[in-house]
């Protein structure tokens, strides 16, 4: 079985080394309209074939942008070709876990705004095997009542009613999506956990914690800079998955650093080995530049085929939003040199 | 057998002819065109021609009109009269305006698929979809995965018909009442519904009215759109000669004079020796037999059109050992027969046709000489004993003892190849007066005479059983040579009457040089026993054809299925394999040592209508 995983490795490696490159990068950012990002990706780049056919002087970004992502979705089933049955195929249910929860959200939020057709809109039809509520059903949802109902069965039904209200103005969106991420993360680490095993699992294991623990990074951050947040509510809105920082650290961070020194901290830690060069521009930036360069190194030096499948994914997500902040760069006019520094390869 | 001889045209008119001079020029068909940022330079202070095309919107336009009352235009040879911009310009706002035309976006340009959706919805009579007094017809473009999630949602208010799809959209003509149809619309724009408008109009009214005037200007905006891409080539020179310079072959110097027979112009020509600042085009003319190698010869890079053309070499040699390495009879007439009805019959364009009709004749030759038809040995022997008097066969490429005649002819063949490459390379640095690379390279006379003489001690030795590996001869035939490889350089600078010294210093150079001399060494080795394959394939060519006979005798009443699939199984594998191994002997054994190639194809323009 090792030696046909290793097939995975190098289908996963060839397929990264088609990835957008410098030259892509400051084309992509030259360009001057959504038509000819899509004409240059089209054209240019691996998404050739995911891109095949379309109008690019009609094309809606919305429409763009799923179809980049949806791209994503196919190469990662090009690569559990190779996976023979091992359990890394279940890599597609977390992203079906993820687009259920999008989904159950944006469901929730057409509620409020009445808005229905964006739940039609966000449906996750590539992956609609995967998913493990009816579809059909959760788009005729007008109320908790019937979203429970479609629920029923599934681990969301629990933490959906248990915020569930009648009255939508004070509704708490804030404590449920937080829960509904707490799932997704559980869900991430059972999968870990049960699908890998030894050095495979500790090494995905870091690279997963690590996700989060800078994820909560940047929540503290924007907690204390923007919201000044007492540290109960921060403590409530973080997900207690630690990897470089322990649990104490977090706690001094949350209970008496103040915002700016948060920066700080993640400097002197050990993830500054991972930053070329401090250049704050906002503290996403930063975790995420942190989290690209540990998953390359992965993906460059490991022949682990879960590792280096689960490093692509990652990669691939910060390639995707890099082109979502160039389409919004471009349509809002933003200077070259900026939406070129947002940039994370 | 040659490259074929240039001049350098130029034609001079004045701008009323210009037009008249371009279509004249390039309907002879004759004129390898040079690029007017080529020709321009400070001394002669041209200009280049810079006149907006608006033709290529025109046609755009047109194709869009066309496409949306579902005409497809026929084209003409010509227009029947001329249009000024305005003219056209009134056309298409007239038409459009008949037509209404217009798509969601301003500068939406309707795509070969939208055209054939339209196709599809014209049948169903765009005046009767506008004239539902409480249904709304809406058209256009759904992404595939859109109209998936169309079908999860409440479909008792809308209706969908797919009329065309592609890779990425289904086009759709969406039906639904009027009551419905804002929140309709309100879905299909979340679900980046791209609307096409449909046509508000009796399309064969319009078709009748406009057919033959839109056919007529998209004829002359075709033609003049062809004719604005020639002005890339031409030079204004003193502002008022325009110019259209290019290359000739020189032979149709008059039928080109003969082109512009009727306009006034001036036509200046020139030997392309007197354009040093512009590379000549090399047109290669080679007699039928050889002309289809022109395509490997393309296939590594033409040759500069000062050099010899390669082809006929390269041709009999890829035909002798191609017919070594596939020597049999019954299966190069096969060949022969295929490639010849399909090139010289059928008149196919692919030159592999034509070399396959060669090379077939060849594998006769030698599979007659080999005694083999379609794989049996057997049937040539009364013929051999009859014409060469000999016990069995000429050669017996089965037999053992054979084996090593067969590799040592091989190698044989290989050493005079590479001397003919390196007399090739010798006459074309003395037609390059490259004196230093003729005298002193590995592939010069220094490398001829040491390889030379390196056979003759093998053979005399071998053969004779004689020795001039003596020290006199040693020093001579190589010593001498080795010299001159390694001081090649500094040698070569002397000649030209720079300093000898090389930059990096002597022993660095020495030094560099001694190792340079073991590849060298190893290089003659392993290009000499290449040509081992040679031998290697004879026998794989027999022992596989010995494997299908077998396989023959062993199937009983089945034989002659086996026999013919067989047959042809081994002529397509080894046959592309033979193919193949040929050409590296060609390119990597003989083209390395006298060949460069780096020529630019002669390219005549295209014909404007």
């Amino acid at each position: 079985m090792e030696a046909v995983l290793n097939a995975m490795t190098t289908k996963t490696k060839a397929i990264y080394a088609k990835r957008l490159k410098d030259t892509d990068y400051n084309n992509l950012v030259q360009k001057r309209s959504v038509p000819e990002i899509a004409s240059y990706l089209k054209n240019e780049t691996y998404f050739r074939d995911s891109l095949d056919g379309i109008n690019e002087k009609a094309l809606h970004r919305g429409q763009l942008e799923i179809l980049i992502r949806n791209d994503l979705i196919i190469r990662l089933s090009k690569i559990l070709r190779y996976a023979f049955g091992s359990k890394a195929t279940g890599f597609t249910d977390t992203i079906a876990t993820q687009s259920e929860i999008n989904l159950i959200q944006t469901v929730i939020r057409s509620f409020v705004i009445r808005d229905y057709d964006q739940v039609v809109a966000k449906l996750p039809v590539i992956i609609e095997s995967h998913i493990t509520f009816d579809l059909k059903a959760i788009v005729a949802c007008r109320s908790f009542d019937e979203l429970l109902s479609v629920l029923k069965g599934t681990p969301y039904h629990d933490i959906v009613e248990r915020y569930a209200k009648t009255d939508m103005n004070d509704f708490d969106f804030t404590g449920l999506d937080q829960e509904l991420h707490r799932y997704y993360y559980q869900r991430m680490q059972d999968f870990v956990r049960n699908s890998f095993k030894g050095e495979d699992r500790e090494a995905v294991e870091e690279l997963f914690n690590t996700e989060v623990e800078l994820d909560n990074i940047s929540k503290i951050y924007r907690l204390k800079k923007y919201f000044n947040a007492s540290p109960a509510i921060i403590r409530s809105l973080i997900t207690p998955i630690y990897s470089r920082f322990s649990k104490k650290d977090i706690e001094d961070i949350i209970e008496h650093t103040d915002a700016d020194h948060v920066f700080d901290r993640l400097m002197d830690s050990s993830y500054k080995n991972y930053i070329k060069e401090v250049n704050f521009l906002y503290i996403e930036h930063t975790t995420k530049m942190i989290n690209y360069n540990m998953n390359k190194r992965q993906i460059l030096f490991s022949s682990d085929p879960n590792l280096v499948l689960y490093a692509y994914m990652v990669l691939m997500g910060i390639e995707i939003e890099n082109i979502i902040d160039i389409i919004e760069g471009v349509r809002y006019k933003v200077p070259v040199d900026q939406i070129k520094r947002m940039l994370i390869y | 057998m040659s490259i074929v001889k240039m001049k350098f045209a130029s034609v001079i008119s004045d701008h009323e002819h210009l037009d008249a001079m371009l279509m004249a020029s390039s309907r002879s068909g004759l004129l390898h065109p040079e690029l007017a940022i080529n020709i321009i330079n400070e001394d002669n202070g041209g200009k280049v021609l810079n006149e907006e095309n608006n033709y290529s919107d025109y046609l755009n336009n047109l194709k869009n009109l066309a496409n949306s009352i579902g005409l497809t235009i026929k084209e003409r040879e010509d227009s029947s009269k001329s249009y000024s911009k305005e003219e056209i310009e009134s056309f298409i706002k007239d038409l459009s305006k008949d037509i209404e035309l217009s798509s969601c976006g301003e500068d939406v340009l309707l795509t070969e698929d939208d055209r054939k959706a339209l196709d599809k919805l014209s049948e169903c009579d765009f005046e009767a979809l506008h004239s539902c007094q409480y249904m709304h017809f809406d058209f256009g473009r759904l992404p595939l995965d859109s109209y998936k999630k169309l079908s999860y949602a409440d479909n008792k208010t809308v209706e969908t018909c797919i009329l065309h799809s592609n890779s990425q959209y289904h086009w759709v003509v969406v039906a639904t009442s009027n009551t419905f149809y804002g929140d309709v619309r309100k879905l299909l724009n979340s679900l980046f519904f791209e609307e096409i408008r449909i046509p508000n109009i009796d399309v064969h009214e319009v078709i009748s009215r406009y057919e033959e005037r839109l056919e007529d200007i998209y004829a002359f905006c075709l033609r003049n759109d062809e004719l604005y891409h020639l002005y890339d080539y031409v030079t204004i020179m003193d502002d008022k000669d325009y110019t259209l310079s290019g290359f000739i072959p020189a032979n149709k110097e008059e039928e080109y004079r003969a082109a512009f027979k009727d306009i006034p112009v001036t036509i200046k020509l020139e030997d392309p020796s007197e354009r040093p600042d512009l590379k000549a085009p090399t047109l290669l003319k080679n007699n039928r037999f050889f002309e289809p190698f022109e395509m490997f010869v393309e296939m590594y890079s033409l040759p500069d059109y000062k050099d010899f053309d390669p082809t006929v070499f390269l041709g009999i040699t890829y035909c002798l050992l191609f017919g070594i390495m596939f020597g049999d009879l019954g299966q190069g007439f096969l060949l022969f027969l295929g490639g010849t009805y399909l090139y010289d019959i059928k008149k196919k364009k692919n030159k592999l046709f034509g070399i396959i009709s060669r090379i077939g004749i060849f594998a006769m030759v030698f599979g007659f000489l080999f005694g083999s038809v379609f794989g049996d040995e057997e049937i040539l022997v009364p013929v051999h004993q009859t014409l060469f008097g000999t016990e069995h066969k000429l050669i017996e490429v089965m037999d053992g003892s054979y084996t090593m005649i067969l590799l040592g002819g091989a190698v044989a063949i290989g050493m005079i190849l590479i001397l003919v490459s390196m007399g090739f390379n010798i006459y074309k640095n003395y037609k390059r007066k490259a004196w230093g690379e003729l005298l002193f390279s590995t592939s010069g006379v220094a490398g001829f005479i040491f390889y030379s003489y390196v056979i003759f001690a093998a053979a005399n030795m071998v053969l004779l059983g004689g020795n001039v590996l003596t020290a006199p001869f040693i020093i001579i035939f190589v010593v001498l040579p080795f010299i001159c490889f390694l001081l090649k350089e500094p040698l070569t600078e002397k000649l030209e009457g720079k300093p000898m010294t090389p930059k990096e210093g002597w022993p660095s150079f020495i030094m560099q040089g001694l190792f340079e001399m073991i590849a060298t060494i190893l290089e003659y080795v392993s290009n000499t026993m290449s040509f081992l394959r040679v031998g290697g394939f004879i026998l794989s060519h027999a022992g596989m054809m010995l494997v299908v006979m077998t396989l023959v005798g062993m199937t009983g009443v089945a034989g002659p299925v086996v026999f013919v699939i067989g047959n042809l199984f081994v002529m397509g594998l080894e046959g592309l394999i033979v193919g193949i191994q040929t050409l590296r002997l060609e390119y990597y054994e003989m083209f390395s040592r006298y060949y460069d190639g780096g020529g630019k194809k002669y390219v005549a323009l295209a014909s404007v209508r």
